[in-house]
């Protein structure tokens, strides 16, 4: 901030617009004296000094006008050089007949002004300076202001400005636009609650208004334009802005994420169904076949009895071979889905 | 006392695998092979042999009446009344949630795995 002041102080274009030659040279002499490194540009008329703005208007510092210019004066010359926007701090010189007007220029933009007859080179720095420093704060914060409205409208989360009071929509967010498929116009003509299906609104509104900082379930549903619904979690905060009590509301969009949860819940169902199929199915030919093997192991003697149970131990293991195969198969399912 | 078993399965390899090692354990024991837990509940009804130890060896998986179906209906009608009778879950299940399940009946006398080891056998069938 200071720098920037410095920089400012330090390489300074100043336009005077004055028809007086000698006010001029009285001018200029004062600058030179007070600033190093200054550039003055003189313009004798308005018309003169407009296009030279229209043409570099960066390249000007600040511009001291005089009040009476051969063929604009008082409130139509203020008027026009305001309607122009040049955005450059200007400081209205003039005698003491014009001085009610120069004051009335204060409330309609003006910087400052400084009476030609008390103008000695210290006040003349001293309004330059201050003028100056005054504009950089109101650049600064006139870039603020654009920053933090980018932040609103090029936040990738549908977003909206409320009245916290009715919940009206005061505004709202691209991302809001685009997600819900309701216009800028259309948004304004809504209160908050009517993107909720009516069983919630009261409930909505309700948390809104005693601004509760969490819903205690943040789950509701939102209808998009085309009717489609879709789950939604709510973040919301207050603020204050230009003197009125606004809401700053967040969706998150969390449809997909509840689709995931269920069908991770189906999967582990089915999972759970493998456990226990494991547990009774897999198990019942493999115990079969522990018990043939006991029984083998007593009657190892009689041979028509062995061949019995050689066969039977081939029928369960076949069992058992089907059955992890199966198993395989289920468990491949899973990835397809 | 003469010792009545009733193996309750509808694995019919099972059955006969553990009629045979019974058979070894036990050589004069009775043995009734019962398909489902329906069949089992009627087999053991019509048993009037109030002199006999009853020995039920009861699987969790079968089709018409399961395992806790059967066991459900032995609270029911309160088999107890007039009867000494032991039932064991064999299952070739070690899911833990039947284990669960089977402590809920606290007059079980126990929860085996399949297969039944003749050392199974030797403790259930003196035991009782």
């Amino acid at each position: 901030m200071s720098g920037l002041i410095k920089d400012n102080l330090d390489n300074l274009t100043i336009l005077v617009i004055e028809d007086n030659i000698g006010d001029f040279v009285l001018i200029e002499d004062y600058l030179l004296d007070q600033f190093q490194n200054i550039k003055v540009i003189h313009n004798y008329d308005y018309k003169s000094a407009v296009e030279l703005l229209q043409n570099s208007p960066e390249n000007i510092s600040l511009i001291l006008m005089d009040l009476n210019l051969p063929e604009l004066g008082g409130l139509s010359l203020i008027n026009s050089m305001l309607s122009h926007n040049f955005e450059i701090p200007i400081i209205i010189l003039t005698g003491y007949t014009d001085l009610e007007m120069a004051k009335k220029s204060l409330q309609m933009g003006f910087y400052d002004y400084l009476v030609k007859d008390e103008i000695n080179p210290v006040i003349l720095h001293k309004t330059i300076t201050f003028t100056l420093n005054r504009s950089s704060f109101i650049n600064q914060l006139e870039h603020e202001k654009q920053n933090y409205e980018n932040l609103f409208n090029f936040n990738p989360q549908p977003t909206w400005l409320l009245d916290s009071k009715s919940l009206k929509i005061l505004n709202a967010n691209l991302a809001a636009q685009l997600k819900y498929g309701l216009s800028h116009h259309n948004f304004l003509k809504m209160h908050f609650t009517q993107l909720h299906p009516s069983a919630e609104e009261q409930m909505v509104r309700n948390n809104l208004i005693k601004r509760d900082k969490e819903f205690p379930r943040n789950n509701f549903t939102h209808i998009l334009s085309d009717g489609k619904e879709i789950n939604v979690n709510i973040y919301f905060r207050e603020i204050n802005s230009e003197g009125y009590s606004r809401l700053i509301v967040q969706t998150n969009d969390i449809s997909e994420t509840l689709k995931h949860i269920s069908t991770i819940e189906v999967q582990n169902a089915k999972l759970r169904n493998i456990a226990w199929t494991q547990s009774h199915v897999v198990r019942a030919p493999i115990s079969r076949i522990l018990g043939i093997i006991n029984l083998l192991e007593e009657e190892k003697e009689n041979q028509e009895e062995f061949m019995f149970w050689m066969s039977q131990l081939k029928i369960s293991t076949n069992e058992m071979d089907q059955i992890v195969k199966n198993i395989v198969s289920d468990s491949s399912s899973f990835e397809e889905e | 006392m003469k010792k009545e078993l009733y193996i309750i399965d509808d694995d019919n390899i099972y059955r006969m695998i553990a009629s045979r090692m019974i058979t070894r354990v036990a050589p004069d024991a009775l043995i009734t092979e019962c398909e489902n837990g329906q069949i089992g509940l009627s087999a053991l009804a019509q048993n009037t042999n109030l002199d006999s130890e009853i020995i039920v060896l009861l699987d969790i998986n079968m089709p018409i009446l399961n395992g806790w179906g059967f066991l459900d209906q032995i609270v029911d009608l309160n088999f107890f009344k007039n009867s000494t009778i032991k039932i064991y879950i064999v299952s070739s299940s070690t899911d833990e949630s039947d284990l669960l399940k089977a402590q809920q009946y606290d007059f079980l006398g126990g929860f085996l795995h399949k297969p039944l080891s003749k050392e199974d056998l030797i403790s259930i069938i003196d035991i009782s």
